[in-house]
Parts: structure tokens; sequence; C-alpha cells
């Protein structure tokens, strides 16, 4: 394999990268990395970093009996002393607006969404209200105001 | 055109620069850092044969791994390296685990891959010519190791070959990235079948 071993030590050249890009289209194409992976890590992340308690899903549920075509548009999380209720509207696309309520208006909420981060301001209700210019994941990290002791909680990715 | 392995901005420092900024108190600095290598990672972590599933949990891991860890990373400049040599070990652990595969990550074992392959392998569709085809049956007779090492330089930047080679474990030449021994051998293989033409 005399080829080979001066072949290891030469510089690489066009044909090599030729080689590299042709390989890069293949795997590339046939295994992409999977869609919203980055942003499932920085969930992890986040969660890690507060020490948080991840929010469950109440509703919708059962997610079963709903059509491929049904657009949610309402969606509850529910944590240990907490219950968030979030509704989308997106009559105005690209542009998508969320109104939440919490349980508590003794917390402070900031949304990671495809913007970004922004700390929201809820009213005397518990009510908030937050715009997005284009679709991707958003998660809340809510943190209660009154007890420092008390674990935040966040809340799972949903795609908008 | 790029210049072929120049390390200008490449991933490794790219990498180094978001992880300094974070440890200097720069809170988002960890998301572009994750933005830039978790690619190359998952990468990684399926070169061990790993279905998506458990290719994305040690990528999880590995991350989870970094942010406990960061006070105690020494050199800023050499945390690409610390995440791909992490996922790399915590990947053929997974696939030992799991018992599918044996592991192949001796750089002395130029033998046929004895890994499992990834359970999508390209169809037709993706193979859109004979020159592909070809390259993807001589890639095909390279060791786990090289596979794996040039799946991840491949779908990488380019220009980055040294960079992402060092962090692989792969000695780079003192007057720049040379091929070294999986580019070679492909190459060769390459050159010594009749039917190929190269690739444009």
């Amino acid at each position: 394999m005399n080829r080979v071993d001066e072949l290891s030590d030469g510089p690489l050249d066009a044909t090599d990268e030729r080689i590299l890009r042709a390989l890069g289209d293949i795997v590339s194409a046939s295994d992409p990395v999977p869609a919203g992976l980055t942003e499932r890590v920085k969930f992890a992340l986040t969660v890690e970093a507060l020490g948080a308690q991840v929010a469950e899903l109440l509703d919708p549920t059962p997610l079963g009996v709903r059509s491929a075509y049904d657009t949610i548009t309402t969606v509850t999380f529910t944590g240990d002393d907490l219950t968030v209720l979030l509704a989308l509207d997106s009559e105005h696309r690209p542009r998508r607006r969320i109104t939440g309520w919490l349980s508590t208006p003794d917390v402070s909420v900031r949304v990671h969404g495809p913007d970004g981060e922004v700390d929201v301001q809820l009213d005397e209700d518990g009510r908030f209200e937050v715009e997005f210019s284009r679709t991707g994941l958003v998660h809340l990290v809510i943190r209660f105001t009154g007890d420092p002791h008390v674990r935040p909680v966040v809340t799972p990715p949903i795609q908008i | 055109m790029t210049t072929v392995g120049s390390r200008s901005d490449g991933l490794a420092d790219r990498a180094a620069t978001c992880f300094r900024d974070y440890r200097d108190g720069d809170d988002l600095a960890m998301s572009r850092l994750v933005d830039a290598v978790t690619p190359v990672m998952w990468r990684t972590a399926r070169g061990a044969g790993l279905d998506n599933g458990n290719a994305e949990d040690v990528v999880q891991e590995v991350w989870l791994a970094l942010y406990r860890q960061a006070d105690r990373i020494a050199d800023c400049q050499a945390v690409l390296q610390w995440l791909l040599v992490s996922t790399r070990r915590r990947a053929w652990a997974e696939a030992r685990r799991s018992a599918k595969v044996q592991p192949d990550d001796q750089p002395a074992d130029d033998g046929p891959s004895r890994v499992a392959p990834p359970d999508n392998e390209p169809e037709a569709t993706v193979l859109r010519s004979d020159s592909e085809r070809t390259l993807w049956r001589h890639f095909g007779l390279l060791s786990a190791r090289c596979q794996m090492l040039l799946k991840v330089i491949a779908t990488g930047d380019h220009p980055d070959y040294a960079g992402l080679a060092a962090a692989m474990g792969v000695s780079v030449g003192s007057i720049g990235p040379t091929r070294g021994r999986c580019l070679a051998k492909l190459r060769a293989s390459l050159e010594a079948d009749r039917t190929w033409e190269g690739v444009r």
C-alpha cells in the first residue's frame, strides 16, 4: 500500500475537496441532523441551569382523537404549584401572538421564542401577551417572586 | 475559493470564543456554542452505530456534562476537542452496552467495518449518479473508525479539516493538514477503480 503512504503525507488538494464535498452531500441527505435537536439541547440546559421542574402537559389530551390537520390553539401545563394556559393566535401570519394566563400573578415569566428571550409583564389577573415575528419553538421559564425557595417551572417547548 | 485546511475562524476557534464568552458571564454564548457544535457531535454519535434516539441522548448528556464541569476545563481553546472526545467515548460505551456492535476505536485496526451500518443507508434517490454510487461503495470498504472520521469531516466546515481532525485525535502535519490515512485510503481505492472518473 505504498500509494496510501504517499497520499497520507501529501497536502489536501482540489480533488480531495471534491471527494469530501460529494461525501458530505450523501451523508447529509441520507442521515440529516434531526430537526429541533439544538433546541432540545438548549431546553435541557435551561432546566439543568435552573434546577427547575418541567411542567406537565395537561391539555390537549388525548392527542390520538385529533385529526392530523387540526391546529391546536390552546394548551395547558401544570407544575407543583402552578397552572399555565397558553392560547395561540396565528391569524396575522407570519406573526404569532400568544396570550397566557397563570394561576398566580406572583411570578416572573421569561418567554424563550424564535425572536430570542423576553421578560413579559403580568397583569393583576396573571395574564400576559407576547408576539413573535415567525414560527419556532417556545418555552416559558416561570420563577416564583414571593418565595425564592420554590423551584422555577419550565414548560416543555411547543411549536407555534 | 476557501483555503483548504485553513484554521482561521474554523469551528475550533468559534467554539473556543463562545465558551470563553460564556465563562466570562455571557449567558447567550452557551446557546451559540450549542448551535455551532451539536451537528458535529450528533454525527460523531451516529458514527458509533447508535440509532437516532440514542445518539440524541448521548449528545444531550455531553452538553449537560460540559455545563456541570465548565469551571474545570482548563483550556477554553480545547472545548471542541473536549466535546467531540466525550461524545465519541460515551457513544462507544452506549454502543457496547447495547451489545449490537463491537468497539472499533483502535487506530491500528485497518480492517473493514465491523460496526452495523446506520439503519438509514443512502437509498437510490440519494445516490444520484454513478460517481456517487462508486464513491459510496469504496467508502463502505473503509474501517468503521475511518468512516466515522470522514463523515464528520465531510459534513463539517471544509476549511476546518485541520481543526476537526485534531479534535478527533488525528495528527495534523506541521506544515498544514495532510490527508491522513483515512482519506488517503479512500482516494487510493478510488484511483484503483477504473470506473471512477471523479466527482465535480
